[in-house]
């Protein structure tokens, strides 16, 4: 495999998520604002309130508008994390174990930094 | 309505992002905290959202039309990885205000020495490393004539993504200024090669911490979904417009981006 066509599979992929991540946002965002409107000037205080709570909260609701926007968030987060372990297996394919062994690498500290709420 | 127009300006942000290889924070933290006056947290985590889908969406066109040089992305990302690891274990110790002011006048003393050089100069040779690991490429220019790239002072590149890496974690702000100016300062790369390969690399670490943020609660979707959905189009759009626009274009917009940063980091060091 050449490293153009490395690039366009990489490529696809991140064409495919971002679309998907940016179509559940756009349907998200606009259901959330049918329902409530305009809700930013809300936001000038801060409340803490972590995923798992507001998730929870959403089942309960049935807020459909708002697990819809979180799952495009999931997806547009991911998307990175999922683009450089992408970048690893293709250069091992193309028999590259210096760059695979790197990507392999930055792919282990951001999934560690991840888990472990590091800002990096 | 408020929220059409948070949409219009992050179709801005992405479009200039994807531009110059930055993630459009310098715009969405302003406009949300002065404008909307969202607290400064969300503002902070959609902000990271912002990176990553500028990161994204214009990596998918940097990629097919082979202006982001992937090997040197990943090998840079180790640089860059290192440092924000650094940064995050040492910042409880650093005064930051110092640092804000300090690299606010570096960013504005690297911005007239990039006034000063007008002409693109590409390297003839290729730094040993480079050589090794096969990291100089070739992009197509706005006529589609294909330019070939050497890269040069790879240490020093990996070097300055360390930096970067640190200065990010520790001051809080999106790299790819710093990154943009290391590939095209340091290692005399093209500067539309900079800017994509830096596009690729910033959405990387700002994944990590926009994680860490999702799963504290701090992205709230109400904020995060329209910045993301205009982020994304503007992304399309910016990496269109930057196959088609002379690099010196792209220069002269980046050295007023660099301007308007570094007095942004003063004023912080100041305050």
């Amino acid at each position: 495999m050449s490293l153009h066509e490395l690039e366009l599979k990489i490529s696809h992929l991140l064409r495919a998520g971002v679309l998907f991540a940016g179509m559940l946002l756009l349907v998200g965002w606009l259901w959330m604002w049918a329902q409530g409107g305009d809700v930013l000037t809300s936001y000038s205080e801060y409340k803490p309130q972590s995923l798992s709570e507001s998730i929870q909260w959403a089942l309960i609701m049935n807020d459909r508008a708002l697990l819809l926007s979180f799952a495009g968030l999931g997806v547009l987060v991911t998307l990175p994390l999922v683009r450089v372990l992408m970048t690893g297996i293709l250069f091992v394919k193309q028999k590259d174990y210096r760059l695979a062994l790197m990507a392999f690498a930055v792919f282990m500290a951001l999934v560690a930094s991840f888990f472990l709420g590091i800002e990096l | 309505m408020l929220e059409i127009l948070l949409l219009f300006t992050a179709v801005a942000a992405g479009f200039l992002g994807a531009l110059l290889g930055l993630g459009g924070g310098i715009i969405i933290v302003p406009v949300l905290t002065l404008f909307y006056h969202v607290n400064i947290r969300y503002a902070i985590a959609a902000s990271l959202i912002s990176i990553v889908a500028t990161s994204s969406g214009a990596a998918a066109s940097y990629l097919k039309d082979s202006l982001t040089n992937l090997r040197l992305a990943v090998f840079l990302e180790i640089g860059t990885v290192a440092g924000a690891i650094v940064g995050f274990l040492i910042s409880s110790y650093i005064q930051t205000k110092f640092l804000f002011f300090l690299f606010g006048f570096f960013l504005l003393f690297s911005a007239l020495m990039m006034l000063r050089r007008r002409e693109e100069y590409l390297g003839a040779k290729n730094h040993p490393w480079a050589e090794s690991l096969k990291l100089d490429g070739a992009y197509p220019e706005s006529n589609e004539r294909w330019v070939e790239y050497k890269v040069q002072q790879v240490p020093l590149g990996l070097f300055a993504m360390f930096g970067a890496g640190v200065l990010s974690a520790l001051l809080g702000i999106g790299s790819g200024i710093f990154k943009v100016l290391a590939m095209d300062e340091a290692m005399k790369l093209p500067i539309k090669v900079s800017s994509a390969t830096s596009n690729f690399m910033i959405g990387v670490t700002a994944a990590a911490s926009a994680g860490a943020y999702l799963l504290r609660g701090d992205i709230q979707p109400q904020i995060a979904a329209p910045v993301a959905v205009g982020i994304i189009l503007g992304s399309f759009l910016g990496a269109k417009a930057m196959v088609r626009m002379p690099a010196k274009r792209i220069r002269q917009i980046f050295v007023v981006v660099l301007v308007v940063v570094s007095l942004q980091m003063i004023v912080k060091g100041l305050s």
